[in-house]
């Protein structure tokens, strides 16, 4: 289906991703520092870079921003760095997302698909009023219908009137009296940790990593919200 | 060496013979300058000073005295003169009337028996002097010893308490008893004999008491009669005195005035002899005329006979023709003259021979200034017009030899001490005097220089008394040269010596380390150091503040003794008292603000300014002492911090850069054990090792996790994003989050919480609390128990707590709990990493809570206490909105 360039100086993580992704048919190369991305990226044409932060000879921060120079493919940050500040400094350069050593498979698969789906749809949705996107997630209110990264999710009433509003108000926090008394309508006393329980059930279906939710977040003490994609 | 030795011996030689030589030189300037001169009643020194001599001999303060004294002798030798010469001549046997001399010079004209002695009887009798014989005799034999005087002419009786003795008016060689007139009237009044007697005596005594004493012995009463020893006869032969006279009285009368002619003859003849030699018309350069005029009877004396007779206005008019002339009358107290004679001594030596002098006395004299006379005004002047004419050889000749002697002295200075070793290097070396303290040196050099100064007045006095040069005897001076030589010599080994030792100490620096001070200095430095390093305060403070103490009430003791006596002294003691205490003011007032410099850098290194240094350097011993132990600590502060600071940052490190390291290969293996997993190995017992391969693994990767944010969080590496915090809210959060996780357990999860409740916090570090918690709850809460969460506000702290009952018993107590790598169960088997309560306790203590564990049997209670914050303004504005 793609091309996806996989760098790290690990031989064995490359050939395990790799087996990983070939499942998913698509075409897979290998570098194993960042001179050797730079030169396979110049001469294929690739869709998705993998690469790692701390490598010999070119390290992954210098080949982003060498690549970023000329290329807008996504690119993903594998690093065992799990530090706030190295996911922020890699995020800032241009990668599109950052995932942490050590991954599970599956995790790394489904935002590799992610990426992937983002790139390639990029722009090619209709623009109308009702409907809400950011990132991956998409809500069409007039069909009620869920998509993250182009997969159709299914949510129960209460939980689409709790994503919708949250989409329909993106970037404002919402805290769980008001998710509640605009849900469902009455005081929320007593209503305890219903809301709370709903959103981990969203998040648990639109998040890759609900542990480490991308769309729907949690801001401890306040509420909830949806990030404006930037 | 010796060589050195022997250049400076002969150097040191030749220095001292000079000194002897110039000393000699010295010696004999002054010798010469001497010159002693011989007036009528004594002899005089004069001084010439060969420094002062640009004069003119007439002109100098030494013509003037030798004019002066000369001119006096002149009077003296004039009124002697009248009274030996007569008709211009001394004759030997010339009758002197003895009464009438006495009259003349002085005595009462009492006497009426004249007596007449040969001139030169009296004046060699005059050189033995009056001795006298005493006689004792009864009263009887006293009161008739010239013959019997008990006759009634000689008596007035009144009655028996009054008897008068008349005088002696009769008095007869033979003795024949009382006079029967007399004895009728004194048997007529009662009168005994006693009494007449007696009143004889009293009238010798009253008329002339000298010669005779009335002993008033009882055993032994009488009369003790004081006599003249007769060296020669009077002129008429007569032997005793006795002889010529017929009772005590006249006796006495004429006694006294012999002894007064014999006593004064002699001198007035030496007066006379001596002047007459001095100031005869050859022996003498002073020219006088003396004229007096008493009851028209005129006398002139003079020593030019060309001058006799001559008018007084003449004779004006030729003595003022000359430079160094006196014209006095005394009459009128007149005084013309060139030179500076004192008229005053002239007058005064009138005075004395006022018999001779009368008030009309009028005096002419000059000095011929051609001196063609050999006396005293030509001896002083030809000494001093030698000098005069020597004085410029005489100091030419004393500076060559003076800049010579120098030249010596500066090289034995430069030269002692030292020599060329064989090596060819400079040494130095010692002599004995050398090895005594310098103090000591200068005290026997202190009493050397007073006994040489000491010798030098002795020889200057030899040298103006004994050695003196006179007319008489030019020669004498020459004999004491040889003394000065001596004292030039001792004077200047004395002064070598004491150079050269000093020299020798200061070119082998033994100048202050060879002195009793140096010694001196050692001893107090000690004790000052020992007093300020003492740890006893009696010492370093109540020492030095008694004697300060005793310093200034002994001071001012003494300047108040002092005001009495002296004050001048007071004044000083005063302004030494006021200048030490007001030194002591400036060191109390250093101290302090070296004190508080100490106190600064203290507070600064207490700040964390650990690398701050006092600088101690000019400070006193005990706040130097101070400040160094401040510095230390300082240093010891810092060193520690640094270590502690390069320990934690490195044990950080380390578990980072390991973590790191760990989650590489961890990754592989949770791919390829996910890989086996996936490739249909599915028979047991191979699928079931996978999963726990699996597992494991999994777990591995929380640990890893763990113990990076632990290490972050206790090294202290780690940012807070401290925002308003709802607590009930970020509660109801956590429910929701682990709502399935307690359902899976069958654990029912109680929320209380009356109110909202705002802490200032971070939202992620507080939820990772909760997380922990809760996550322990699910592990080790025993199922279908309830667990609690509940919120209380009291006393503006907000308190959050957790419990619930566990599944198994504790073995530890909850301070234990919180420690690192720490479980409930000690053995580890169940999933967790052991790091979830110190996690939890060390973020709540970041955020300023307060975190305790407690186990209450089977009870675990977890509370946290943060203080409150207000509820936020914006609260009102989400209450409009709905």
């Amino acid at each position: 289906m793609a091309t996806i360039l996989v760098c790290d100086d690990d031989h064995e993580i490359v050939d395990a991703i790799e087996i990983y992704l070939s499942q998913e048919n698509h075409r897979i190369l290998k570098a194993y520092d960042g001179e050797e991305a730079l030169e396979i990226l110049a001469k294929e044409d690739v869709q998705l870079l993998l690469i790692d932060l701390m490598m010999p000879k070119l390290d992954g921060i210098h080949t982003i921003m060498k690549l970023r120079e000329k290329s807008s493919i996504p690119i993903l940050i594998l690093s065992a760095k799990s530090e706030d500040t190295d996911k922020i400094l890699g995020l800032n350069i241009g990668a599109d997302d950052y995932i942490t050593k050590p991954f599970h498979p599956l995790e790394l698969v489904a935002r590799v698909k992610s990426a992937l789906r983002r790139y390639t749809s990029l722009g090619s949705l209709k623009d109308d009023d009702s409907i809400y996107k950011t990132g991956g997630l998409v809500i069409n209110d007039d069909s009620k219908q869920v998509t993250v990264d182009g997969d159709p999710i299914k949510l129960t009433p209460i939980e689409y009137s709790i994503l919708l509003l949250l989409m329909k108000n993106q970037g404002i926090v919402f805290s769980t009296d008001e998710i509640y008394e605009k849900i469902w309508n009455e005081s929320a006393f007593g209503a305890e940790n219903t809301v709370a329980v709903h959103i981990r059930h969203i998040r648990e279906k639109i998040e890759i990593n609900p542990k480490e939710p991308k769309y729907l977040k949690v801001v401890w003490g306040v509420g909830y919200k949806i990030d404006q994609e930037n | 060496m010796k060589k050195a030795r022997w250049t400076n011996l002969a150097g040191g030689l030749a220095c001292l013979f000079l000194a002897a030589i110039i000393a000699a030189l010295v010696g004999s300037l002054i010798i010469n300058s001497f010159i002693r001169v011989s007036y009528l009643d004594e002899d005089k020194t004069y001084f010439l000073d060969p420094m002062r001599s640009s004069r003119d001999f007439a002109d100098t303060e030494i013509f003037d005295d030798l004019f002066s004294r000369n001119a006096e002798d002149v009077v003296s030798y004039v009124a002697a003169k009248r009274i030996i010469e007569s008709q211009g001549l001394y004759l030997p046997k010339r009758q002197f009337h003895i009464n009438q001399y006495a009259v003349e010079t002085g005595l009462p004209d009492d006497c009426d028996i004249d007596v007449t002695f040969f001139l030169d009887d009296l004046v060699k009798w005059g050189r033995f002097g009056a001795d006298f014989s005493e006689v004792r005799m009864s009263l009887n034999d006293f009161l008739t010893y010239f013959g019997n005087i008990y006759f009634l002419d000689n008596f007035q009786i009144d009655g028996s308490d009054s008897v008068t003795f008349l005088g002696f008016r009769r008095v007869d060689r033979a003795f024949n008893g009382i006079d029967p007139g007399l004895q009728n009237r004194m048997m007529k009044n009662g009168v005994g004999f006693a009494t007449i007697q007696k009143a004889v005596l009293n009238y010798i005594l009253t008329e002339c008491p000298d010669y005779i004493t009335v002993l008033d012995s009882e055993e032994d009463p009488g009369i003790l009669v004081t006599v003249l020893d007769m060296r020669c006869t009077t002129a008429l032969g007569k032997r005793s005195l006795t002889q010529v006279c017929d009772n005590w009285v006249d006796f006495a009368k004429l006694q006294r005035n012999l002894e007064k002619c014999v006593s004064e003859l002699y001198e007035i003849h030496r007066i006379y002899t001596n002047g007459k030699h001095h100031f005869s018309e050859d022996n003498s350069n002073l020219i006088y005329v003396i004229r007096t005029e008493n009851d028209g009877e005129v006398l002139f004396d003079t020593n030019e006979p060309d001058y006799d007779g001559v008018s007084e206005e003449g004779l004006t008019e030729v003595f003022s023709e000359n430079l160094q002339s006196l014209i006095y009358y005394r009459q009128t107290y007149e005084y013309n003259g060139l030179s500076d004679v004192d008229v005053s001594n002239l007058d005064h030596q009138m005075r004395v021979w006022s018999s001779v002098y009368p008030a009309d006395t009028k005096v002419w004299m000059y000095v011929d200034l051609d001196m063609q006379a050999d006396d005293s005004f030509r001896a002083v002047s030809d000494q001093y017009n030698a000098i005069r004419a020597q004085i410029k050889y005489y100091l030419v000749g004393l500076l060559i030899l003076v800049m010579l002697w120098f030249l010596f002295f500066v090289y034995l200075i430069f030269e002692t001490g030292r020599y060329v070793s064989d090596d060819g290097e400079i040494r130095y070396y010692k002599m004995p005097l050398d090895h005594l303290f310098i103090e000591t040196v200068l005290v026997i050099y202190f009493f050397a220089i007073r006994g040489m100064f000491h010798l030098h007045q002795v020889l200057r006095e030899a040298t103006e008394t004994i050695y003196v040069s006179s007319i008489d005897n030019p020669a004498d001076g020459t004999t004491c040269y040889q003394y000065y030589a001596l004292y030039g010599f001792g004077t200047c080994l004395l002064l070598l010596m004491f150079t050269m030792t000093l020299s020798r100490r200061i070119k082998s620096h033994t100048l202050w380390s060879g002195s009793f001070l140096y010694i001196l200095d050692k001893l107090f430095r000690r004790i000052y150091r020992r007093i300020y390093t003492s740890r006893s305060t009696g010492l370093s403070i109540i020492l030095p503040y008694n004697l300060f103490l005793f310093f200034n009430i002994g001071a001012v003791i003494s300047v108040i003794q002092l005001w009495f006596n002296n004050r001048y002294w007071a004044v000083v003691v005063a302004i030494i008292i006021v200048l030490v205490d007001a030194l002591i003011g400036v060191v109390l007032v250093r101290s302090h603000a070296e004190r508080k410099e100490i106190v600064d850098g203290i507070r600064r290194i207490r700040g964390g300014e650990v690398d701050y240094k006092i600088s101690g350097e000019l400070m006193n011993p005990e706040n130097a002492l101070l400040a160094e132990a401040v510095n230390n600590i300082g240093e010891g502060i810092e060193s520690a911090v640094n270590t502690s600071m390069r320990d934690e940052k490195m044990k950080s490190d380390l578990i980072t850069n390991v973590s790191h390291d760990l989650k590489t290969p961890l990754t592989s293996i949770i791919n390829y054990v996910d890989l086996l997993q996936r490739s249909g190995m599915e028979q047991e017992p191979q699928a079931g090792y996978l999963q726990i391969l699996a597992d494991k693994s999994a777990r591995l990767k929380l640990l890893l996790d763990d113990l990076l944010e632990a290490s972050k969080i206790s090294s202290g590496n780690i940012e807070l994003n401290l925002v308003h915090l709802n607590l009930t809210e970020l509660i109801r959060q956590c429910a929701g989050e682990f709502e399935e996780n307690l359902a899976k357990k069958d654990l029912t999860l109680v929320v209380t919480h009356l109110d909202t409740a705002y802490i200032r916090g971070d939202g992620r570090r507080t939820w990772r609390i909760m997380d922990n918690l809760l996550q322990n709850v699910c592990k080790y809460a025993m199922s279908g128990t309830r667990v609690y969460i509940t919120v209380h506000k009291e006393n503006g702290k907000v308190e959050l707590s957790v419990k619930n009952v566990a599944d198994k018993p504790f073995t530890l107590q909850g301070k234990e709990l919180t420690e690192r790598f720490i479980r409930g169960d000690e053995s580890r088997s169940t999933e967790g990493s052991g790091l979830g309560l110190f996690i939890a306790r060390s973020l709540t203590q970041l955020q300023g809570g307060e975190f305790t564990v407690s186990v209450d049997g089977d009870l675990f209670k977890v509370t946290m206490v943060f203080p409150e914050e207000p509820e936020p303004a914006s609260e009102p504005e989400t209450e409009e909105k709905q």
